[in-house]
């Protein structure tokens, strides 16, 4: 059936992953993704036949089996999946199995790689989790105590580390330690290394425990609080330059911001899409409502802002490169903030469309809705992404 | 031995629960456009059969206009080698093609591509002629078994053993001697989902357009005697009930309505 998009030009291989994509989400009814968040259940099924299709290595270079594409690509994608009925959590679900293997395609050596990234690409093995916000280094994440410490053949790490995701559905954990305090380094953003950890591993030594943080949007997807005590990591676990980690984890980092902007615009494209469909469905004082413009002008007006941020975060997608530069800085960062306004402002008037069954659980509005309020808090609240473009582009005084 | 498997693909038009029609057609704002499911079933087919053997290549066919490149693609990244398309502005024009249309522009490309096996669909699923293939292999003198839903494929021999679905729930079990057309009916095998890697390589297969001038064809491959006069939506005749509940409740109301309406007695 005819899906509610907002248009954009797509290329012959956008409109392949589209298509693909939504091929497979077709498998799985709304109730799939319904009982997912009810029961906080992660859509295995739903990874599980991505992987086996080969879609978490879609950035993995063709010579590790990957399919060598890029960000263009990977928007339609997350888009796609988070429209197709499993909204924000869905995405978020294989996120961090899609990006968490792109600092090891750049910085790790060729052994590791060999060894890793086939698997990666095939569905058998996940680089889902990524540790690097902790209790007191949230936003500041150069602030991180976390520290890894040079141990004979390998390094001891110690620490702890808050809103770490999918640790249950993964294999390895992307881990972020400081190796030179803070206050030893002359830069702030120097002296954070990455490792590789083994989780199996890991809990075989008895270094990690972990903990589940109750919480009330994306459900189907964990997130953990995790303890590291004299966690054992071999010194060939280490990816790149001991030190260099924290420019390691920049670089990218406005492609991955872009992939979640797209999440965003699934999102508010599924919740629009129920509200219209409601609204032309559900009659009161024998008309649909849908006739009043007091429903029709909110749902007109988060259409255009969905449209207005997918064309920004399309043609955003077609730009990037992964230069840490202020250009495409302030294009992800813009893209992202935009997306989630507009996914937020789309998923309220679904909500208000659907008058008391907005908070009914069968009508899915109310579960978009706490997902799209999500958007605008993570990776980082808009306010940060506000402050980027304020500093960068706009060359204001650093504000904190 | 090399083994030549032709499939033919077509992009159908999807119609929205509402809709309006606008001319000889149904508004283009209705519509999307996806493989046609038969064809669906045909290219697994031909793709099982590919990785089956040695040395079997599968080439699609299509006729359509450059926006059918998407579905085209669709049945590469599944497996097919390679593809034709065949399109030109007096195809355009002239709206509906007939089975026979088709036959003869589908005709000239098994001609050039001298397969072993064609397979087709059963039936497309906008216009439902259920035709095609078979005028097609009268049209190149090719044995053929329409509704297959069961194909055991000897390449050596070149001979297709086949289940066919005949009326009333009877079925066929017969050998086609190649080069034979199959009509491919749903449910012969289960259509597998692209591969990522799959869709990559589709992406560098070779899809080649011919016009009618480079399959020594001309115009009038169009001319029919079947003309497309008017496009409308049939009334309904009957209602349709439904009761929503548990299907304890819907069972009772569905005994009573089935009582009250005589259609069981008692």
């Amino acid at each position: 059936m005819a899906r509610l998009r907002c248009s954009v030009e797509l290329s012959d291989s956008q409109r392949l992953v589209r298509d693909n994509i939504r091929e497979l989400c077709s498998e799985f009814d709304d109730e799939y993704w319904r009982r997912n968040d009810r029961e906080a259940r992660y859509p295995t099924e739903f990874v599980d036949l991505l992987g086996e299709h080969g879609w978490l290595g879609i950035l993995l270079p063709e010579e590790y089996g990957g399919a060598g594409m890029g960000t263009p690509e990977v928007v339609v994608m997350m888009e796609e999946i988070a429209a197709g009925g499993g909204g924000f959590a869905t995405a978020q679900a294989i996120h961090g199995g899609v990006y968490n293997s792109v600092p090891l395609v750049k910085y790790a050596h060729e052994e590791l790689k060999e060894e890793l990234l086939p698997a990666v690409a095939a569905g058998e093995q996940s680089i889902q989790a990524f540790g690097l916000t902790e209790p007191n280094a949230g936003s500041d994440s150069t602030s991180i105590e976390t520290f890894a410490e040079r141990d004979g053949d390998g390094y001891v790490i110690n620490g702890q580390k808050i809103w770490t995701s999918r640790v249950d559905q993964s294999d390895y954990l992307l881990l972020m330690a400081r190796t030179t305090p803070k206050a030893d380094v002359d830069k702030r953003t120097r002296g954070i290394s990455m490792f590789l950890v083994d989780l199996a591993d890991a809990n075989r030594q008895g270094a990690l425990d972990m903990e589940q943080i109750p919480k009330t949007a994306s459900t189907a997807v964990h997130a953990f609080e995790l303890w590291f005590d004299d966690l054992r990591v071999p010194a060939d676990r280490l990816i790149g330059e001991e030190g260099d980690g924290f420019y390691q984890v920049l670089d990218g980092l406005n492609e991955e911001r872009l992939a979640i902007a797209a999440e965003c615009i699934g999102l508010g494209e599924a919740a629009l899409e129920r509200g219209v469909d409601y609204a032309k469905e559900r009659e009161v004082f024998d008309a649909p409502i849908g006739t009043n413009q007091a429903i029709q002008h909110p749902l007109a007006e988060s259409y255009m802002h969905l449209q207005a941020a997918k064309g920004l975060v399309f043609d955003a997608a077609g730009r990037v490169t992964d230069e840490d530069s202020t250009a495409t800085g302030t294009l992800a960062n813009t893209s992202k903030y935009l997306a989630a306004e507009a996914c937020y402002e789309a998923a309220d008037a679904a909500v208000q469309t659907h008058g008391g069954f907005g908070v009914a659980r069968e009508y899915d509005v109310e579960r978009y809705f706490r997902e799209a309020r999500l958007t605008r808090l993570v990776p980082v609240t808009q306010q940060l992404a506000l402050n980027y473009v304020a500093e960068n582009e706009l060359r204001l005084p650093r504000s904190y | 031995m090399s083994t030549k498997i032709l499939v033919t693909v077509k992009e159908v038009a999807e119609v929205d629960d509402e809709f309006e029609i606008s001319g000889l057609d149904i508004d283009d704002r209705y519509l999307e456009y996806d493989l046609n499911e038969w064809d669906d079933y045909a290219v697994e087919e031909a793709v099982q059969l590919s990785e089956a053997g040695d040395d079997v290549e599968v080439v699609t066919v299509t006729l359509g206009p450059e926006r059918s490149e998407e579905t085209i693609r669709m049945a590469l990244a599944k497996g097919a080698d390679r593809a034709v398309r065949v399109w030109d502005d007096a195809l355009a024009d002239a709206g509906l093609l007939d089975a026979t249309t088709k036959a003869d522009l589908l005709a000239a490309v098994v001609e050039s591509e001298e397969p072993d096996l064609v397979l087709t669909g059963v039936q497309a699923a906008d216009d439902s002629f259920g035709a095609t293939g078979v005028a097609l292999a009268e049209r190149v003198g090719f044995e053929w078994a329409a509704v297959v839903n069961d194909l055991d494929y000897d390449a050596d021999a070149n001979v297709s053993s086949v289940r066919r679905e005949l009326e009333g729930g009877v079925e066929e079990l017969t050998d086609v001697e190649g080069p034979a057309v199959l009509t491919i009916q749903t449910g012969i095998n289960e259509p597998r989902y692209a591969s990522l890697r799959g869709i990559r390589q589709a992406q560098r297969k070779p899809l080649d357009v011919h016009a009618l001038d480079d399959l020594g064809l001309d115009e009038s491959v169009v001319d029919s005697p079947v003309d497309l006069t008017s496009m409308y939506e049939p009334e309904s005749e009957g209602d349709a009930v439904v009761w929503e509940g548990s299907p304890d409740e819907t069972a009772d109301e569905l005994a009573t309505f089935l009582r009250e309406q005589g259609v069981v007695e008692g």
